[in-house]
């Protein structure tokens, strides 16, 4: 004990600590990057940071998801996009905002917006030590049964969202040969396999 | 005597002598708690960095009695220093950088391939409770082998970027298209192993084949094409032969470290040896029996589990290596073919199986 | 309780760690002599046209498309895949687990077997 709190909870506000201010870092260098590939890369620390808290929360199918989905998955895609889209993903891109009064109006209401939640949500005081609630022993398991079960809507209604997504994006990033106006133009960019 | 009794044995002791320092139980409880985390971390970085020397030898030797010639001899007796040397060697080379490179991305790529790589080994049981992060296992253990092992295209994707070569960063490109896709076939392959053993957890899955040899998974016929997808994806996700589509020498110089030299060209080797070691001990836990003995639970040999668990691991090694000395490289429209059009609807057959398998009561 | 992430964190410090420590050593160790021909990009004796950061080939990103929804199938499934014997075992629910999933799947496979059809999969065309 040390003022009155057991040594454990230090290592966890450190470990908050650091986790959460690594999310922050990644956010703050996705939005000042002045290149895109790096930009990616920083969002990149900041989902990666993410996952941090949710394992900080004993989360871990969360935090697989997190790193399994959107540090692996989205990233990729994201780096695939910039680089099908982009002609020079290493040019400079411009970071100021040409939109400044739009911007400050829309983040000032989105951080009014969460901080009033923040401050008017009732917590539910949660002791130290709380395990996650369990099927058969395990927490994943109930997230398993509670999706054969209680949420099987839910869960039915996922897959028509993916399917409708996948053939969405998939109509929508199909290029017919030739139709790419900045394929066209661009003779040094190549890059064919 | 299992590595978790001696675990326990010396925490014991420690806390003990400890207390005789007028350390509180609590605060030398946390302190043997984190003793505990750097003693696994480290363990895990030995096990690659021995791994790495071990198998740069063994591919050596392999591949040159494959090919009929000898491998090396010259440093040591039949050259078994032979990786002492490549890393001196490694270790004095200049560090070239090409000009117009992006020199922070070109220096974090080996670094975040390497760091990446080495964090799957915490849910490795290399022996009864003997895993370096058990909680972690017990809760996720499969997804979160696999959600690590999907970053280390990152490591490759910034060095192939970083570098600034067109084919540093078309084999960069290559190898993220390909470590994509043959995820799919190699979580469908899990899942058929997860189904069986009811539980995420690698030591789980252990537990689930106890008994000799004839109770591990391999020998169930509904686990034959899991363990043909997951053998096969595992190559695919280390990007070794027929799938080092990266590296790919005849057609992309050498991809992604086609402008690495020295330290950082080893740091990407040592990381791609520790992959090599750890698909190879997944496989085992996942098929083999892990750190089970053949001869049935408990082991009549009395060897510990993970003697048995690195027997089986080098196995699967070898017949890694003799496949990538055997067979040639696949192209690229190969390659995503044979993902997306074989080994993803082939995982979906072996779910299929294994739920019939299920509904039947034989599982 | 949070400090069950701790061998990772450690972890993942030492992996970094290791990478630094040995790059200093090289550093220390080696040569340095750099010079312009030296420097330049390898491209077997070529003089390089322009950076390599350049447009891509349309085909990755339509794969990393597919691949994220396969992904977040795989993560919806493994729940289910750690449950599934049990549930099935249960008398009262019967096949309806399987069902369940089923249409959960062929769904998912509509849209590859879409994606076959229309060529999406196909490298070249």
């Amino acid at each position: 004990m040390l003022f009155g709190l057991p040594y454990t909870n230090y290592v966890e506000y450190l470990a908050f600590l650091s986790v959460a201010g690594l999310t922050l870092l990644g956010g703050l260098g996705t939005i000042v990057a002045r290149r895109v590939f790096p930009a990616c890369l920083w969002l990149l620390v900041c989902l990666g940071g993410v996952a941090g808290l949710y394992a900080l929360l004993a989360g871990h199918l969360l935090m697989a998801v997190q790193i399994l989905v959107y540090a692996g998955a989205i990233t990729v895609l994201i780096i695939f996009a910039v680089m099908l889209l982009q002609r020079h993903t290493g040019r400079i891109i411009m970071a100021e905002n040409q939109h400044l009064i739009g911007g400050v109006l829309a983040a000032g209401f989105m951080a009014t917006l969460i901080l009033v939640g923040i401050f008017t949500t009732r917590y539910q005081p949660l002791a130290f030590g709380d395990t996650p609630a369990t099927f058969a022993g395990d927490n994943v398991k109930l997230i398993g049964h509670l999706l054969l079960t209680k949420y099987l809507l839910p869960f039915e209604v996922v897959s028509v969202v993916l399917l409708a997504s996948m053939i969405g994006a998939l109509v929508l990033a199909r290029q017919e040969p030739g139709e790419n106006p900045g394929a066209a133009e661009a003779p040094e960019a190549e890059s064919q396999p | 005597m299992s590595i978790h009794t001696i675990g326990v044995i010396i925490k014991d002791w420690l806390i003990g002598l400890l207390a005789g320092w007028g350390v509180p139980v609590e605060l030398s409880r946390l302190l043997i708690e984190v003793l505990t985390w750097a003693v696994g971390a480290a363990l895990c970085i030995i096990a690659i960095m021995l791994a790495a020397l071990v198998f740069i030898y063994l591919e050596r030797k392999v591949s040159g009695y494959i090919q009929s010639r000898l491998g090396p001899t010259r440093c040591g007796p039949v050259g078994i220093l032979q990786s002492f040397v490549d890393v001196i060697k490694l270790l004095l080379k200049e560090d070239i950088v090409p000009a117009e490179a992006d020199r922070v991305l070109h220096t974090i790529g080996p670094i975040l391939f390497l760091a990446v790589s080495a964090l799957a080994y915490v849910v490795v049981p290399w022996d009864e409770g003997g895993t370096v992060a058990g909680k972690v296992d017990a809760g996720v253990g499969v997804l979160f082998m696999a959600a690590v092992g999907s970053m280390g295209l990152i490591g490759i994707v910034v060095g192939g970027w970083g570098s600034n070569n067109k084919w540093s960063l078309l084999g960069a490109i290559r190898g993220a298209a390909q470590m994509v896709s043959y995820e799919i076939p190699m979580l469908l392959a899990l899942m058929c192993v997860v189904l069986q053993a009811e539980t995420l957890s690698l030591a789980g899955i252990v537990e689930d084949q106890k008994g000799s040899i004839i109770a591990w998974n391999f020998l169930r016929p509904w686990m034959w094409l899991p363990v043909v997808l997951f053998l096969i994806s595992g190559v695919a996700e280390i990007n070794r032969t027929p799938f080092d589509i990266p590296e790919a020498e005849s057609e992309l110089v050498s991809g992604f470290h086609t402008e690495y030299t020295g330290m950082k060209f080893a740091l990407f080797f040592l990381a791609e040896y520790g992959n090599l070691l750890l698909v190879a001990l997944i496989f085992s836990v996942l098929f083999l029996g892990g750190w089970l003995s053949p001869f049935g639970y408990p082991d009549p040999l009395r060897l510990p589990g993970i003697i048995w668990l690195l027997a089986k691991s080098l196995l699967i090694v070898l017949i890694v290596m003799w496949v990538r000395w055997t067979l040639p490289r696949l192209r690229v429209d190969q390659l995503m073919g044979l993902a997306w059009k074989l080994m993803i609807p082939a995982g979906f057959v072996a779910l299929g199986v294994m739920c019939a398998v299920i509904m039947l009561g034989w599982a | 309780m949070a400090l069950e992430y701790g061998p990772v964190a450690v972890l993942l410090t030492f992996g970094v760690a290791l990478g630094v420590a040995a790059m200093v050593t090289a550093w220390l160790l080696r040569p340095s002599d750099p010079y312009a021909a030296k420097q330049a990009v390898y491209e077997c004796g070529m003089e390089p046209i322009g950076p390599a950061w350049s447009q891509f080939y349309a085909r990755y990103y339509l794969i990393a498309l597919v691949f994220v929804v396969f992904d977040v199938e795989a993560i919806f499934l493994f729940p289910w895949a750690a449950v599934f014997k049990q549930l099935s075992a249960a008398t009262a629910m019967g096949a309806v687990p399987l069902v369940e999933v089923a249409v959960f799947i062929v769904i998912l496979l509509i849209g590859l077997a879409y994606a076959w059809r229309k060529g999406d999969l196909e490298w070249t065309r």
